[in-house]
């Protein structure tokens, strides 16, 4: 490996998701093992309707819905602040992808 | 010369037979590289069924008590049971690595190897078994067999062991004051399936969606600091229901929206 090469983790590895679930189920093991089905882009923040969906471990699910509540609130969106309409502006589609990043 | 049957219309006989219609869908599934496309909601003899096609395969959901977590013949990445408990009626087969809902030691039992068995799952299929339900992704066969093979599908759902009751109620206690009068409406609204959720507020009428809204909206603000509180556990059911029914009450509101625009 050349030096100064940086070594980044993948986060879609299946260790890595792993380890993703098992702090999940730490935090909230009554919802680990049932599966829920997760909009990949949460509705309130202005996704399709009709938007896709994936189904995920229901205490990793819960993880990631905190973490988009978290990112969007701490911008006032949702929640009580401001409403995004992502598919028609351009303003909101970034703040959009910011959350989801 | 006869055609190899396809997911869409293997599902459309599925619907067809429990009195449902099928209409479009947009899930993806682990390993699966098109997206299903099309879905029908029915139930069987009490269970919901949640069947999705895409060309060339079938994922179907059945909601049951089962209180059990493993999958065969391969590991589910999204449900994490990467850990190989040995064979079972001749498939692999893997439960959680972190102990959850061990199927041990209903798995060895005569019914659940026979049930197994008679299912006959391809190397290409996956079968996991999770809490309160299970979802198998199939190929389509010629409408007769396969259908008859759903039905072994669902019987294997009906013989998995049930969930110790673990559901607890929602406590009004522990709730801030301003917040205990939408107790009824998030039992309700407050769930945290997000297809169960939309499904539901797709269904809904208007004046029931304006109902939540009105109710829900002002209280928004509250609810996200009630989130936050540093005393509640964040496992509590109380969190979860508000979490989800907050989100129901923006959710209802753009579907409001969309309603008022078409």
């Amino acid at each position: 490996m050349e030096e100064g090469t940086t070594i980044r983790e993948d986060i879609c590895s299946e260790s890595a998701i792993a380890g993703r679930y098992a702090k999940a189920a730490e935090q909230y093991g009554a919802k680990a093992g049932r599966r829920e089905a997760h909009h990949i882009v949460p509705k309130f923040l202005g996704g399709p309707a009709d938007g896709p969906t994936s189904g995920i471990d229901a205490a990793y699910h819960q993880q990631i819905t905190n973490a988009f509540r978290e990112a969007a609130t701490s911008r006032g969106i949702g929640y009580g602040g401001r409403v995004l309409d992502p598919l028609n502006s351009a303003s909101d589609m970034l703040d959009l992808i910011a959350i989801l990043q | 010369m006869s055609l190899k049957p396809d997911g869409y219309s293997v599902l459309s006989r599925l619907a067809a037979r429990a009195g449902a219609r099928t209409r479009g869908a947009n899930l993806a599934v682990e390993g699966v590289p098109d997206w299903f496309d099309r879905r029908s909601t029915f139930k069987v003899d009490g269970l919901r069924v949640d069947a999705y096609a895409n060309h060339s395969l079938l994922c179907l959901m059945v909601s049951c008590d089962s209180g059990v977590l493993f999958s065969t013949p391969r590991k589910s990445v999204t449900m994490n049971t990467r850990q190989l408990l040995g064979q079972v009626a001749g498939r692999d087969v893997y439960v959680s690595e972190l102990g959850l809902a061990s199927p041990l030691p209903w798995i060895y039992s005569r019914a659940a190897v026979e049930g197994l068995e008679s299912l006959a799952l391809g190397d290409d299929e996956l079968l996991t078994v999770t809490v309160g339900g299970l979802d198998a992704v199939m190929r389509p066969e010629d409408g007769d067999s396969f259908l008859a093979r759903f039905d072994r599908l669902v019987s294997f759902a009906r013989i998995l062991p049930a969930e110790a009751e673990t559901k607890a109620p929602l406590n009004a206690q522990k709730l801030p004051a301003e917040l205990r009068e939408l107790l009824p409406l998030v039992v309700i609204w407050g769930l945290s399936d997000d297809q169960e959720r939309s499904d539901l507020i797709e269904r809904a009428d208007d004046a029931a969606l304006r109902g939540l809204v009105e109710r829900g909206r002002t209280r928004l603000t509250r609810i996200d600091e009630f989130l936050r509180e540093p005393g509640m556990p964040k496992d509590s059911p109380e969190i979860g229901r508000f979490d989800s029914f907050a989100q129901a009450v923006m959710e209802a509101e753009q579907e409001l929206r969309r309603r008022a625009k078409s």
